[in-house]
Formats: structure tokens, C-alpha cells, sequence
């Protein structure tokens, strides 16, 4: 008798669950299948993976040889049959949550956006379709990877679309490499971080008020807070003004701890925290050594450091009450 | 020895169990309220977010009181070790009274107070060691594992904690390294093997104590290593390890057209291992040694594709994408059906891929996210409105 049967057997002896229910547990309990789900659609997503690289570096080497026309619509095929797969299989279309048809369509929608993207760069370095418009050149994929998000419900090609737009407005930004790639002294920086993330909050509380798509606004919400979180942080660093940007910083920390607190949002909560801290104490101690204090490294840094990590402590520990969670669900 | 109140632990398995069960609405949300009171448990579990805050906040609280301290102390610079056995003490000390006195229960303060405790404990051995002895050695090294790996075990034992356990195994494999090291020239030749053994004897070892019901407080420490223990089997008879290694450590030079002695054998247990790691776990049910075969054998390509070139880049690229492609194809439609009760219907019993990626959200919103597509038991009745979409 495995635990599970075990507990559903005391539990009926004391009352707490009916016959029934115990049957039902006891039988979950024997009948549970070995699930090779997540396996073997990673093994999938890697074999995608390394068959369109190889196939990518099969043509990059070859390109005398095959002849530009040729590939280009070898990528131009292959897009349009996996859209056409997409299009196909496609359920109707719904301001809720959709499930994918079948196990494979995410991926192939994924491939499908990844090869337009190779198309429309490669024609661009061919052909110049887009000569020096660049503008165009990222929205196109920016408006198609929204629509194609909203149509088939993909949080992936959702963070594709907003890489888009990012890259629209001015930046690059995707998630792993926003602290490489982007120089964040820059005021070019901060002032396009900052207006994708107001678009990118209003998109969320849209989605939230109107229930569109509900789902979506945690993805627009994740890169619309680091960005502007960072781009706050790195004008206290770097501007003449700092003090403004420690006003913003206060500003969207107080955003987003009542966001955290409204939806019972814990990421949000620490993100708040852990950026605020930053931000404040830099401003601290630049403030202190300008007024001419030795303060780094003195006695009163360390208090303040054990200080302020108790409160915070503090803080984070009450959580609960602070969101006053539900006890049966938590 | 365990430092938890043990009937807690039975009650927060049952409290995981039950919620189990009301997600999979087998029980009604008062039964499982029902449920937690009848089997009451004075331990909680952090939301992850908040458990990462504490923990970082307790590191920078604690190395600051150190720091603090360390201020006032600057002129003892000769005892430093004594100092930092002292820390680990009182950190220990206060560890030990917030777990029994205040409840904690891994909210990320308890985890990183155990760890600086260790760490300074650590350091206090090796600074009074490497003074001691005037030199840094291997032996110092050997002197600091075989003081440390009592303290490591003992600590993992009394608070079940899955990284101290594994730090203690490392400790002790490296306990192994420098005793079979010192035994000179044949003591070399047969490092693979001692190691393999080694691993081989602790994979054993912690497999059958898994199945114990006793053991059941320590899942996480002995499933930890478990990994571990199959990972460094396997390295140690990896072909490009054995080789790489004998020329790093023990100075062996091969000039061109020589080749390690038994190179044939750790061919053949590069190739070998991985696929017993499969076999076994598809044959035992067990994700552990299936997930640790499936990337050892993505490592085994490797090891093969760098001493030979059998064919250029993208070429074993396509083959190898095409390969896994129609391999996962086929057994996917395979499984559509269950065949020895392996499916790949997503049971709900491991979070799902589209779980994964929305891993983050699910626990920033609590246990709230509730799925739709019950698939087994005809649809969850908490899932409607707005359907699991509530973030």
C-alpha cells in the first residue's frame, strides 16, 4: 500500500473523506502513469534547434555555390509552410486562454517567426528591400509577432514581439543578455527603456482591465519593470540629476509593490526590494562622500548595512499579512 | 539527529498531498481546510521569491555583523582561524535557536545562516592548518576534508539540507582523490576505477536507503546525490576526462600517436554509461538517473566528436537535430497510447513545459494558477473563468 492509499484509508476512518473520494484516490494512486512529457519535448525543441543551426551553417558556407535566389526561397518555403501548418491547425480565436491543438505546434509556430526573421534579414543584405528605412525593417516583424502572439496564444513569440519593439524604439533587449549588450550610461538608453516600459505597462493594465488575454500581461509586466527598474538605476548612477531618478525609482517601486500586493505577486515584490535597495544605498553613500564623509568602510556603513537588511528581513517576513494570502490555498 | 519535529514533517507531506488532491479536485476546498487542521504542522513553506530575498538579505546582514567585527579585530591577525571557528559557533548557535525556538522552516534564513556557518567553519580549519603546518599542500588539504566531511554530514543529516549533502559527498570524493593519489604510480593508474567505485558504492547505498520510510525526511539530500553520485561514475570513465586529467594532474605527455593505457575500456564506458542511465531509468521509473543519461549522452557525442572528425560541424548537426527530431516524433505517437505505463500525456505530476516557462508566474501568484485542462478527471471545476489565466 503506497502513502497516498494509506492516507486516503485514515482520513476515511476519521471522517474527512467519503467513501467514494477514498476510492477515487486509491485508484489515482495505483493507476499513476510514468509521463515522459517534458523530456521528450526537449529533446524535440533541441533536435528543431540543431537541425535549423546546421541547416543555417550549410548555407552560410555554400552561398557561391547555391545562388542567393535559390536559398531565399528554399526560407521563404519552409516559412510559409510551417505558417500554413500554424494556420491550419489553428483553434478559433479567444480574449481567454487557448490550449495548442497538438504537442508540435508550438514549436513550429516558434520556427515559423524564427525563419521569417532569417528571410527578412537576409533579403535586407541581399536586396536592401528596406535600403536605409531600418525603421521598417523591425517593425514589420514587431506587428507580425503581436498578431501572431494573440492569434495562437504564444507567450514565446510575445517576447519576440516586444524584442521587436525594443528594437524599434532603439535598443536591443532580450532577456539574458540586457545587462551585456546594452551600454546603460547612456541617456539614449534610459529615455527609450523608459518609453518601452510605459508602453509596455499600459499594454499590461489593458490586458488586465479589458481581459484580453489576461495571461500576457506578467510577460509585459516582467520586461517593462527590469527595463525601467534599470534604466532608473543606471541614471542615479550615471546622470547629473540623480535625484530625479531616485524619485522615479521611488515612484515605480511604490507601481509595483501595490501591483505585488494587488495580484500577489511575489516576483514583483522582490525585484521591488532588491532594486530599491540598490538604488537607495548607492545614493547614500554617493551623497555622504560628496558632503565630504569618510563613510565607506566605516563603522557607520556596517550599521547601516546590518540595519537596513533587518528591516528588509522584517519586511519579507510578514509577507503574509502583507498580502494577506488565503490560507487554505496557500 | 534531525533537528525538525518529525510528526510537522509528516503533517506538511500530508498538507502537499492534499493540495495534490484539490488540484486534481478529488477533495472540496473545506475538506482540504479539514484536512490541515486535523493534521496540524507549525512549519510553513516560503513562497520561493520571498525565500531568495531573506536569503540574500541574511548574507549581506550577517558578513556586515562579521565585517563589523572584523573591524575592532584587525590587529589579531594571527587568529583568524580561532575567530572564524567562533563565528561558525555563534552563527550556528543562533541557527539552532531560530529553527527550535522560532519555527523556521528553510524561509531562507535558516538555509544561509547553515551556510556561512559551514563556510567560516571551513575556512577557520583551513587558515589554522595552513599555519599550522607553514606550508599549502596537498596534505593540508586532506587534513581540512577529513575535519570537515564529519561536520558537513552532521549538518546535512540534522537540517536535510540537499547542497550540504552534496558539498559532504564532494568532500568526501576528494577524501578519496588525494588518498589514492598518495599511493604513488599504480595508485594513478587506477584513479578511474577507485572513483568509479566509490560512486558506484554511494549510488547503491542511497538508492536503497530511498526506499526506507524512515529515510523519507532526507528525499531531497538523497535524491541530490543520487545525481551526483551517477554524474562523477560517469566522469570518471569518460575518455576525455581520464586523458584530459592524466595530463593536468599527473603529467602524463602523450606524444603523437600514442593513446592512454585501456583507452579501449573508457571508450566503451563513455558510450556504455549513458545508456545504462537510460535503460534504468526508463525500466525503474526513475527520472533521475534518465534526465542525468540523456545529457551524459549528449556529452558522450562530444567526447567522441573531439578525437574524431568523422564529419564537419553542421553536417553532425543536421544529422543529430534530425535523429532526435524523428526519434521524439516517433515515441511521442507511440505514447499517445500508454505502453508500460509510460505516457507522454502530461499527468499533471511533473510541472509541464508551458508550466515551466510560466514556472516564474505560478509561483510568484502563490498556488493560485489552478489548470484547466484537467485531462484525467474531466475538467477541474476551479479552473473556469478566466482559466488559470489569473495572472
Amino acid at each position: 500500500m503506497n502513502f497516498e492509499e494509506a492516507l486516503a484509508d485514515k482520513l476515511k476512518a476519521s471522517g474527512l473523506l467519503n467513501e467514494a473520494q477514498a476510492q477515487k484516490i486509491s485508484d489515482y494512486s495505483n493507476n499513476k502513469l510514468f509521463s515522459l512529457n517534458f523530456e521528450l519535448r526537449t529533446l524535440l525543441y533541441c533536435g528543431v534547434l540543431l537541425a535549423t543551426t546546421g541547416f543555417g551553417i550549410v548555407i552560410y558556407k555554400n552561398i557561391d555555390s547555391i545562388g542567393h535566389n535559390i536559398i531565399i526561397g528554399i526560407i521563404a518555403v519552409l516559412c510559409s509552410g510551417c505558417f500554413m501548418y500554424c494556420f491550419r491547425r489553428r483553434v478559433p480565436y479567444s480574449n481567454l486562454r487557448t490550449e495548442s491543438p497538438d504537442a508540435f505546434f508550438d514549436y513550429v509556430l516558434l520556427s515559423a517567426c524564427l525563419l521569417f526573421l532569417a528571410l527578412e534579414g537576409y533579403l535586407q543584405f541581399q536586396h536592401h528591400i528596406f535600403g536605409e528605412r531600418y525603421g521598417i525593417a523591425t517593425l514589420i516583424p514587431a506587428v507580425l509577432f503581436f498578431g501572431l502572439a494573440y492569434l495562437f496564444d504564444h507567450k514565446g513569440v510575445l517576447s519576440m514581439g516586444i524584442t521587436a519593439l525594443c528594437a524599434w524604439i532603439g535598443i536591443t533587449v532580450t532577456p539574458l543578455d540586457l545587462l551585456s549588450k546594452n551600454d546603460f550610461s547612456g541617456e539614449r538608453f534610459i529615455y527609450s527603456a523608459l518609453s518601452v516600459g510605459i508602453v509596455l505597462m499600459a499594454a499590461a493594465f489593458f490586458s488586465d482591465e479589458r481581459n484580453i488575454k489576461k495571461h500576457f500581461s506578467f510577460t509585459y509586466l516582467n520586461f517593462a519593470s527590469n527595463m525601467m527598474f534599470i534604466a532608473a538605476l543606471s541614471g542615479i548612477f550615471s546622470m547629473e540629476w540623480g535625484i530625479i531618478y531616485l524619485l522615479l525609482l521611488g515612484a515605480l517601486i511604490y507601481y509595483y509593490i501595490r501591483y505585488a500586493r494587488k495580484e500577489k505577486s511575489f516576483y514583483f515584490l522582490l525585484i521591488s526590494v532588491i532594486y530599491g535597495y540598490i538604488g537607495f544605498t548607492w545614493e547614500l553613500f554617493h551623497l555622504l562622500d560628496k558632503a565630504g564623509l569618510d563613510f565607506t568602510f566605516s563603522i557607520l556603513s556596517f550599521v547601516y548595512f546590518i540595519l537596513s537588511c533587518m528591516m528588509i528581513i522584517k519586511f519579507l517576513k510578514s509577507y503574509k499579512t502583507f498580502f494577506k494570502t488565503d490560507d487554505h490555498i496557500q | 539527529m534531525i533537528i525538525y519535529n518529525k510528526d510537522w514533517l509528516d503533517n506538511l507531506r500530508i498538507h502537499e498531498t492534499a493540495e495534490n488532491w484539490f488540484r486534481k479536485s478529488f477533495i472540496t476546498p473545506s475538506q482540504l481546510t479539514g484536512i490541515k487542521q486535523e493534521f496540524f504542522s507549525g512549519y510553513k513553506h516560503t513562497n520561493l521569491f520571498v525565500r531568495i530575498g531573506l536569503f540574500l538579505f541574511t548574507f549581506i546582514l550577517a558578513t556586515s555583523a562579521i565585517g563589523l567585527v572584523m573591524l575592532f579585530m584587525s590587529a589579531a591577525i594571527d587568529s583568524f582561524g580561532v575567530i572564524f571557528l567562533v563565528f561558525a559557533g555563534i552563527l550556528w548557535f543562533v541557527l539552532e535557536q531560530f529553527v527550535k525556538e522560532k519555527k523556521y522552516f528553510r524561509n531562507g534564513i535558516d538555509d544561509m545562516l547553515l551556510y556561512i556557518s559551514l563556510g567560516y567553519f571551513i575556512s577557520g580549519i583551513s587558515v589554522i592548518v595552513a599555519q599550522v603546518t607553514d606550508t599549502i599542500d596537498l596534505n593540508g588539504v586532506l587534513i581540512v576534508a577529513v575535519i570537515g566531511l564529519p561536520v558537513l554530514v552532521f549538518a546535512a543529516v540534522r537540517f536535510a539540507d540537499a547542497f550540504v549533502s552534496l558539498v559532504a559527498y564532494v568532500c568526501l570524493l576528494l577524501i578519496i582523490f588525494i588518498l589514492v593519489h598518495k599511493t604513488g604510480t599504480t595508485g594513478k593508474a587506477l584513479m578511474p576505477f577507485a572513483i568509479m567505485v566509490v560512486s558506484f558504492l554511494v549510488y547503491v547505498f542511497v538508492v536503497k536507503f530511498k526506499k526506507e520510510a524512515a529515510k523519507i525526511y532526507w528525499r531531497h539530500c538523497l535524491s541530490t546525490i543520487e545525481t551526483a553520485s551517477l554524474i562523477t561514475l560517469y566522469a570518471a570513465g569518460n575518455y576525455f576526462v581520464v586523458r584530459e586529467s592524466s595530463a593536468l594532474l599527473f603529467n602524463l605527455s602523450l606524444q603523437p600517436g600514442e593513446d592512454i593505457p585501456l583507452a579501449i575500456v573508457f571508450y566503451a564506458l563513455t558510450l556504455a554509461i549513458p545508456v545504462a542511465y537510460i535503460i534504468t531509468g526508463i525500466r525503474n521509473k526513475d527520472r533521475i538517473p534518465l534526465r542525468t543519461g540523456i545529457i551524459l549522452a549528449a556529452l558522450s557525442v562530444l567526447t567522441y566528436r573531439y578525437y574524431y572528425h568523422f564529419m564537419n560541424a553542421e553536417a553532425a548537426m543536421i544529422i543529430a537535430g534530425v535523429f532526435l527530431v524523428a526519434v521524439s516524433w516517433l515515441v511521442i505517437k507511440k505514447l499517445q497510447t500508454p505502453w508500460n505505463e509510460i505516457t507522454f500525456k502530461d499527468t499533471g505530476e511533473e510541472p509541464s513545459v508551458i508550466e515551466a516557462e510560466s514556472l516564474l508566474i505560478a509561483q510568484t501568484f502563490g498556488q493560485q494558477a489552478t489548470k484547466k485542462n484537467d485531462v484525467e478527471f474531466g475538467g477541474g471545476s476551479f479552473g473556469g473563468g478566466g482559466a488559470g489565466g489569473n495572472f
